[in-house]
């Protein structure tokens, strides 16, 4: 019944209800407007956002040397290791492992050419839970991935050589022929265009954007399918290193001794590894919020002894930057966009509330002849809704029709999960101070004096 | 049957623009009785009328519709009894502009509450016939707008008995008609009254109080006297 006599309304105030309409489509408009410019920066942000509003450093490092003990003087090879040197601060790192993963052909002819390089990377569990890349196909790494005998990949590459599916083997960066034969299976492709968490090469960014590479961005003017050139490699294998170092542990009985290098932490039952694994690129190091100054002056200037780096710099900083980055150019237009958005709204309301006063004779009568003050209201509020949700399926088809015509392209301008949730706000805004409004047109007078004063 | 108990009525009650618009006003009407309510303006007929068709609440006393008590009961059941039991006709035909002659005596019938509610074909067939009663049903498609003030009034007695009540209130129903309309209107009263019904009309006509059986005149929120029928006109 509230339904039939609210779709009654849009027919018998036509007009009232098209300028209401027009009004809200302009709203839905400047909602979708600001919320794309802002997710347009944020986007980038987002996914590192968890990890990077943390209490600590990020730093882009070279390399890092034990100082003290048996492995004085060698490279730092895991995460647990550079930890032990810090105070109460957990490393989120990763790796450049010692190997070369390839398939069988392509492993003999690159040996004979003798240019051997790591194509390998290994992640701690925080970076494989804190940042997924966008696939090409296939799947991103899993974090408790330990069980079998065979390591899991994410590979990206600049030709296509490798596809979601194919298991390929594992050698070591050097001329020594492996004895054993380490499947890899390839679980995922890495879009060529997507960030990674690699080495950073934007240490001219003092954000968020510091912590990324992009392939696309990096090779372009480069011959994609040349090794010869060092500044990129064809293809990169990313791995768990907790999977690295159990297959290894399932391996390295049977490899041949004089292959085997030293494992400096002894993680491994033999003391002895298959690759050697060094803490290189992105690497983030957190202590806890409340951490006193000394610890976190002591960890930085340890950090600056044990490692090399191309950056070292405080997470609050980066944050900042990011969020001063984000805002710049939309914390202009914010006081634009929330006054066009006030504006509206109240003229929205005051049109509603018109309309509801025009009709409180109508109601009235409505009143008399059954319902009760909240029925009416009902119907009224349907009546609103009815309005708004008809404006925003205007607004998001003239959107979208727009995108068809090509009027957004270059700009930010787009119809996403958060300018959806934007636009429901607004709509339930819109509803709620709409009611508000017509709620107190009532409030206090019975409605024997509503039908008197109407009369 | 009808009962009214020392009916107090103040507006604006608190505030110092109170006043008391009905000073314990006490009257009983018959089922089946048609009866006239008449005073000056201002002297509370209104006020009486919309407490007598549950649209105002009163502030102390007792109005009871067959034994049930309005003051006690929810707003939801007054609802229920305003759509069910009272049917209300207003000297400007209350009707809403916009909606068709059908539509509008369909109102009443759509507010129903659920149980009681007709089907949708019933409750058009129900509308028709009770414009035909009113002898408009060649008119149910028309829009109220285009009607004439006598065919208006007709309309709305059809929607004010569409759920067949058994009480019909009148608010100078025949106020903005000419004589002749005025006499077809009655009748129609007439015509429902026979059929079983109250009908309670507030009224400045002496002409119009004089077909009524009964007349109860009302002065400053107080019940003068009721005179005999005969001296209604004078």
């Amino acid at each position: 019944m509230a339904w039939k006599y609210a779709v009654r309304e849009c027919r018998m105030h036509l007009v009232m209800s098209v300028l209401c309409l027009v009004q809200a489509v302009f709203l839905f408009a400047v909602v979708i407007g600001l919320l794309s410019v802002f997710m347009a920066r944020y986007s980038g942000y987002q996914p590192v956002r968890n990890l990077a509003e943390q209490n600590g450093f990020v730093s882009n490092m070279v390399s890092s040397i034990h100082l003290e003990g048996d492995a004085e003087g060698r490279p730092v090879e895991s995460s647990e290791a550079y930890e032990g040197m810090l105070k109460d601060a957990r490393v989120y790192g990763q790796y450049r492992v010692d190997a070369y993963a390839g398939d069988d052909q392509w492993v003999a002819k690159e040996r004979e050419k003798d240019v051997f390089y790591s194509n390998m990377r290994a992640y701690d569990d925080e970076w494989i839970q804190g940042f997924v890349p966008r696939l090409q196909s296939g799947r991103w790494l899993e974090q408790e991935n330990t069980e079998g005998r065979w390591l899991e990949a994410v590979v990206l590459q600049s030709s296509d050589r490798y596809k979601t599916g194919d298991t390929v083997y594992l050698d070591n960066n050097s001329t020594t022929v492996l004895q054993t034969k380490i499947p890899i299976k390839i679980v995922g492709i890495i879009d060529r265009d997507s960030d990674i968490i690699y080495k950073s090469n934007r240490g001219s960014y003092m954000d968020y954007r510091l912590l990324f590479s992009n392939m696309s961005e990096d090779t372009k003017g480069l011959d994609k399918v040349s090794n010869t050139n060092s500044s990129y490699m064809p293809e990169i294998f990313f791995v768990s290193k907790k999977n690295l170092d159990s297959v290894q542990e399932q391996y390295v009985a049977q490899e041949a001794e004089e292959n085997l290098s030293e494992n400096y932490e002894n993680v491994l039952s033999t003391g002895k590894e298959i690759f050697f694994t060094e803490l290189e690129g992105v690497v983030l190091i957190v202590m806890d919020q409340d951490c006193s100054k000394e610890m976190f002056t002591y960890n930085k200037n340890k950090i600056a002894q044990i490692s090399q780096f191309g950056f070292l710099h405080d997470l609050d900083y980066i944050k900042k930057n990011s969020w001063h980055s984000i805002m710049t150019g939309i914390s202009d237009i914010i006081p634009a966009g929330a006054g066009m958005l006030l504006f509206t709204v109240i003229s929205f309301v005051t049109l509603s509330t018109l309309m509801y006063q025009k009709n409180m004779r109508k109601y009235s009568v409505y009143y008399m002849l059954g319902l009760t003050w909240r029925d009416i209201f009902r119907i009224h509020v349907l009546y609103i809704l009815l309005i708004v949700l008809a404006a925003l399926a205007v607004g998001i088809v003239l959107v979208y029709g727009a995108g068809y015509f090509g009027i957004w392209r270059g700009t930010a301008v787009q119809i996403g999960v958060v300018q959806m949730k934007g636009c429901l706000i607004v709509m339930l805004l819109l509803l709620l101070s709409a009611s508000l409004m017509c709620l107190s047109l009532v409030k206090g007078r019975s409605a024997g004096e509503i039908l008197q004063e109407v009369e | 049957m009808i009962c009214l108990k020392d009916i107090v009525k103040t507006y604006n009650k608190g505030k110092s623009n109170a006043y008391e618009a009905l000073h314990g006003i006490s009257l009983e009407i018959k089922d089946r009785e048609m009866a006239a309510i008449m005073g000056t303006s201002g002297a509370g007929k209104s006020t009486l009328l919309h407490i007598l068709a549950c649209v105002d609440r009163y502030d102390s006393g007792e109005y009871t519709i067959d034994g049930q008590e309005m003051g006690k009961i929810s707003e939801k059941q007054m609802a229920q009894e305003r759509n069910e039991k009272i049917g209300m006709v207003m000297q400007d035909f209350a009707l809403v502009e916009g909606f068709t002659a059908l539509d509008n005596v369909m109102i009443p019938l759509d507010f129903a509450v659920r149980g009681h509610r007709r089907k949708r074909k019933k409750r058009r067939e129900r509308v028709l016939k009770m414009l035909e009663l009113v002898g408009m049903k060649e008119y149910a498609d028309k829009q109220t707008k285009n009607l004439s003030g006598g065919q208006k009034q007709r309309v709305a007695i059809a929607r004010a008995i569409a759920n067949d009540p058994s009480i019909i209130l009148a608010d100078e129903p025949t106020g903005a008609l000419d004589s002749a309309t005025t006499r077809e209107i009655m009748k129609v009263f007439h015509d429902l009254n026979e059929q079983g019904r109250t009908i309670i009309i507030v009224t400045h006509d002496p002409t119009v109080a004089e077909e009524c059986g009964r007349v109860i005149q009302i002065e400053d929120g107080r019940i003068l006297f009721e005179p005999p029928k005969t001296q209604a006109g004078e």
